[in-house]
Order: structure tokens, then sequence, then C-alpha cells
């Protein structure tokens, strides 16, 4: 593999409908990646099944340069630890796709937001999941997002608390320095998919949306203050695209991923606790 | 054709803001003819705008044979005796401010007198009757039938800064009870956030309670400062979470969404005080999107019903047992929220 040629990506066994996605992203990255069959390249794993920690090692072990899970669902700690592990000791990024916390506008602003954090006492995230997407990790993959996009200008989660939590829906809160956090999804046929966010404090507050409506749908992000709304930069281009880029450059040792697999595990773990599906 | 004639009981920040510039709007069918203030200074001064006697007494307007309509703009605790009285008058209507009592026996005896009387008590709810919001809720398929989430946010700036826009505000301007100290007894924040869900909640309560009938529990509840709340209630199947803040310093944005298995319901009201027409209103459902924007507000369109309802020309949208059953429904969460408050502490 030499710098100027594409890195291979190959699919591993995958469901039709998680993949598209993924090949609809690298086909917008033509001289970056492209689909092949190649050990040494990128492993793509479907994290809906229930072996996708355990296809993560053997990705590794088998010499893969980094791994892209697509929306991982539950799986034993033991797995996931062995998962990091393996990742770790060779030194191979692993990349998941959020489409929030992951999203390129969001993490462009998120170290100003977090120094607002302390003014804040509202910090409400609300995720609406298509039925169609309703699987195994469907409200698994929601609080996760919802989770590192708090700790990304927290720095913490807070003792998460389960409040309500059924097969459509839950309702998880905190306190993060007396900011009130609640982080809560819901499943519906109908309206704008995708997660809101509201952080409000008195002199600040931030509206958040983050639709799911089509792949490359930008976040919108409006800061208001004394001096009225102002919107960060619209991209349009999707969260797939962007953790696939990202993961490029992390391989080509470019710069690292936003959200290393340690941290993500680390998520996984709590939000697998707190709606008791670990 | 001859005006309905109105009378005020209380002058404050409600009656000057809203109520006078409301039917200042409906000046072809209603007119104020007489307002009670027991502020000399801000009761004759607001009676003067429109040409209205003044009385110190509430009874003087309740007595007074040019009124027709009693809009009771006075402190809650007192609107259970007002109200009596003018269903005792005979009154052809009763617009109560909300909300209607802080007591279910009040909120009983106003009930019993409007039904004993056949005097029409409808609550000032702006939201119940924006129009926007009654027709996008009327297009709501199946009502309180299935799983239900629901989202609430308020976040307003200070209410002065929308009075001022409304009215040049007579006598003391008004600003929300602010919230304890941190340093306050558990049982103070209590009772700060249960007047932070009858003060601001309740604007919204009645609208959730067409989505989620109750009963409901409180499942969590935070008190926010200065004043707001973050709260969560259910009923098992349907969840709703309410959140606000004020006053912050940025723009107003007040929202009700719902989502059950087909459909969104997404409304964007107008803040408080000033005649901004109706909320932004639209449903969606696998099939698409439908929306509804009218000129008119809340506030214009509850008098209108008002005068209506006075002139015979139709029965309340919401009846007072109706009313009632609202109030009972936030006296309930309200209670719940502030035992959550004190459980948490104990």
């Amino acid at each position: 593999m030499t710098a100027s040629q594409p890195l291979t990506v190959e699919f591993g066994p995958v469901a039709a409908r998680t993949v598209l996605r993924h090949r609809v992203a690298l086909a917008s990255v033509p001289q970056l990646l492209q689909e092949g069959r190649a050990t040494d390249g990128i492993r793509f794993v479907d994290g809906e099944r229930a072996t996708w920690a355990a296809e993560v090692v053997s990705a590794v072990e088998a010499g893969a340069c980094g791994v892209l899970v697509s929306q991982p669902s539950c799986c034993p700690t033991a797995d996931l630890d062995k998962a990091v592990r393996a990742a770790a000791s060779s030194d191979v990024p692993v990349a998941v796709a959020l489409r929030a916390s992951g999203n390129r506008a969001f993490l462009a602003g998120a170290q100003r937001t977090a120094t607002h954090f302390g003014e804040l006492a509202i910090f409400d995230a609300v995720h609406v999941i298509a039925p169609a997407d309703v699987h195994g990790a469907a409200l698994l993959g929601p609080l996760v997002d919802q989770i590192a996009l708090l700790v990304r200008m927290a720095g913490t989660a807070g003792d998460l608390e389960r409040v309500h939590s059924s097969a459509d829906g839950y309702v998880v809160t905190s306190d993060v320095r007396g900011c009130a956090v609640s982080m809560s999804a819901t499943v519906s046929g109908a309206g704008d998919h995708g997660g809101r966010v509201d952080l409000v404090g008195i002199p600040t507050r931030w509206s958040m949306h983050f639709p799911d409506q089509g792949p490359a749908r930008p976040a919108e992000i409006v800061e208001y203050t004394r001096d009225g709304g102002s919107q960060r930069e619209l991209i349009f281009e999707s969260a797939e695209r962007t953790t696939w880029i990202a993961l490029h450059d992390a391989v080509r040792g470019f710069s690292h991923l936003p959200l290393d697999f340690a941290t993500f595990a680390e998520y996984h773990r709590m939000a697998s606790v707190v709606l008791g599906a670990s | 054709m001859n005006r309905i004639g109105v009378g005020i009981i209380g002058a404050g920040a409600a009656t000057q803001a809203i109520h006078l510039p409301a039917l200042a709007a409906l000046g072809d069918r209603l007119q104020p003819v007489h307002i009670a203030d027991p502020d000399q200074g801000v009761g004759e001064q607001v009676a003067a705008r429109v040409r209205a006697r003044w009385s110190a007494d509430a009874q003087a307007v309740i007595d007074d044979q040019a009124v027709d309509i009693v809009a009771i703009c006075s402190p809650d605790w007192v609107h259970a005796d007002q109200v009596e009285a003018a269903c005792r008058a005979g009154k052809k209507a009763v617009l109560c401010e909300k909300p209607l009592a802080k007591t279910e026996a009040d909120a009983t005896r106003i009930a019993e007198a409007s039904t004993n009387s056949g005097v029409p008590v409808i609550v000032g709810t702006m939201h119940r009757y924006d129009p926007a919001f009654v027709a996008a809720r009327s297009a709501w398929q199946g009502f309180g039938s299935r799983r239900v989430f629901v989202r609430s946010a308020i976040y307003l700036p200070d209410n002065n800064e929308m009075t001022s826009l409304a009215t040049n505000q007579a006598g003391s301007t008004i600003t929300p009870g602010a919230g304890p100290a941190p340093d306050e007894t558990p049982e103070a924040t209590a009772e700060a956030l249960r007047n932070s869900v009858l003060g601001l909640a309740i604007h919204n309560l009645p609208l959730i309670r067409t989505l989620i009938p109750g009963p409901v529990d409180v499942l969590e509840a935070r008190l926010m400062r200065p004043y707001g709340y973050s709260i969560t209630i259910g009923d098992g199947l349907r969840i709703a979470r309410l959140a606000a803040l004020m006053p912050g310093r940025w723009d107003p944005s007040w929202t009700l969404e719902a989502w059950d298995d087909r459909q969104h319901l997404e409304v964007r009201f107008p803040p408080s005080y000033v005649l901004a027409g109706s909320s932004a209103a639209a449903l969606t459902t696998q099939n698409g999107s439908r929306s509804w924007r009218f000129r008119e507000s809340g506030y214009e369109t509850q008098w209108r019903h008002v005068a209506d309802v006075a002139a015979g020309q139709a029965s309340p949208d919401v009846s007072v047992h109706e009313a009632v059953a609202d109030l009972r429904y936030a006296i309930a969460i309200a209670d719940g929220a502030a035992r959550t408050v004190l459980e948490r502490t104990s």
C-alpha cells in the first residue's frame, strides 16, 4: 500500500440495509478508499451481528490496518474488552460512525460549547428512531451517541439514571455540574428522524438538530445570545463519509480518530448498563 | 351593534399587555367598561386609557350592570371567591386567568358556581385556543389511545422584555418567582418547583393532557434557577418531557412536540404577551406534512369565543368541568414534582 493508492475496504458478512449507506459513502471518496479484498486493508464489521466484537478481533489478528464498525449492538463486556485490547496492542484504529457526536460541524464548535458548559442549566437530548431502524441496537446506538456528545462538551456524563425504558424508547437523566441532563429516544414512523439537543443557560443557548432524513443532510446548530442566533456552517456530508475519511486519515497517520475505540467501548458499556441491556 | 361590556378585576401586566390589546383588536364587539384594582394609581391610569370606570373594589365591577363579561386577572388565591360572586350576579360569561385555582377545593367551588348559576366560566389558556394548534390537534389521529412521546420546551427571556413591547406598563413590572438560593431548605425548593409548574408549565399541560390523559406519575423532577424545571411524567406507555428556563438573554423558544407510531406534531408558539399571530403548527405523517398558521393569536381567538358565548352564539369549547380536570392534572404534577424533590433529599 502506498500513500498515493486508495486503501482497500473489505466488507465482512453484513445486512444489505446496513451496508448501503457505507457503499454510498465509499463511492464519494474514490481517491481515498475503494472496495476490494485485502487482509491488510480496512475491514467493515456489521455491528448488528451479535459476534461483531469477535469479528473486530479476527480482523485485527488477520492484519487489517483499520476497522469500521457500523451500529454496534449489545455484546458481552468480555468480548468488547478483548476487542479493545486487540486493537490497542496492534495499534489498529477502530472507528464507529456516530451521527451527532462525530458530526464535523458539531466537533468544530464543541470546544466553544464546552467552555460555556458550566453556565448551562439544561441539556435535553431526544432521538427519534425510524421503525425501519429498530433492531437490537436501536436504542443503544442513540444513547451512546448522546453520551459521547455530552462528554465531548461536559467532560463527563455524570451518574446516569434510567427514568423510563421500553422497547420503543427511554429517558435517562443525570446531573453534570448542576446541569440537568436528559437523554431520551422514541420510535416514530413520522417526522424528522435523528437527534435534537437543547443546551440552555441564561447567557447562551444552543439548538442542535442532527436530521437523519438523507445521509448528507447537514446538522443545524444554532447558538443564541443577546445578539441573536448564529448558525454553524452547514456541512452536507453523511456521518458515514465523515467517519470513513477520519479512519483513512488515522490509518495513514495524518490524524487521530475523534473518538477512539476504548472510549467508545466505555460509552457503550455505560449505555448498556443504564438500559439494562448488559 | 351594541358592544358587550367587559369588566376586568386586576389591572396588572396580564390586563395591560394581553387583555386590553386583545380587546382593542375585537373592539367592534367588546368594550372594557370597568376596571378594578386596589392600587388607585395603577387602576385609574389603566382604566383611563380605555375610557373605563375604575374601582378599588372588585365587587363594584361585578355589581356594574354595564358589565356583561367579568375577566378575573387577580391573584389566583382570590379567583374562587370572585368567580362565585360573578356567577351569583348572573353575568353572561366569566373569563378567569390561569391557574383557575391553586387547590382542588377552590376549583370544585368554581365548577359548582358555574353549574348552579348557568354562567359559563372560561379559563384564560391562550394555547388551548391557538387556532393553529387546534387545527393540527384535530388532525391528529387517535386521542390518547397509543404510545406517545411528548416534548415541551419553554425557553423565554425576561417577561418585562415582552410586556414592554405590548404596553407602556403602569405600576410595578413582573418577575417570576426566583428559585431558592442553594442553601435554602428542600421544602422551599419543592414549593418553588410546585409554583413553577402552576405558573409556567400550566400553559402547555392542558395541551399535553389531550395527548396523555392521565393519571400520570412524575418520574423525575428538578427545579431550574432562576425559574424553570426539568420534569418527566408518564403513564407507563406515554411519556412527556417538560423543560423550561427563564429569564434568558436570547430569543424566545416555546415548542410542543409529540410523536406516536405514525405521526409527529410540532407546534412553535410565539412568546406570551405579544399579539404575534398564532403558533406555527405542523402535523407530519408517513404521507407527508400539513401546516397551519393564522393571523389571529390564541388571546384574540379566546376573546372572540368568550364574546360568542356571552352573546349566546356558542357553548364553551372547553367546559368548566374540563378546565377543572385540566387543573387537577396540573396540580397532581406540581405536587408530584414537589414530592420528588423532598424524597430525593430525605
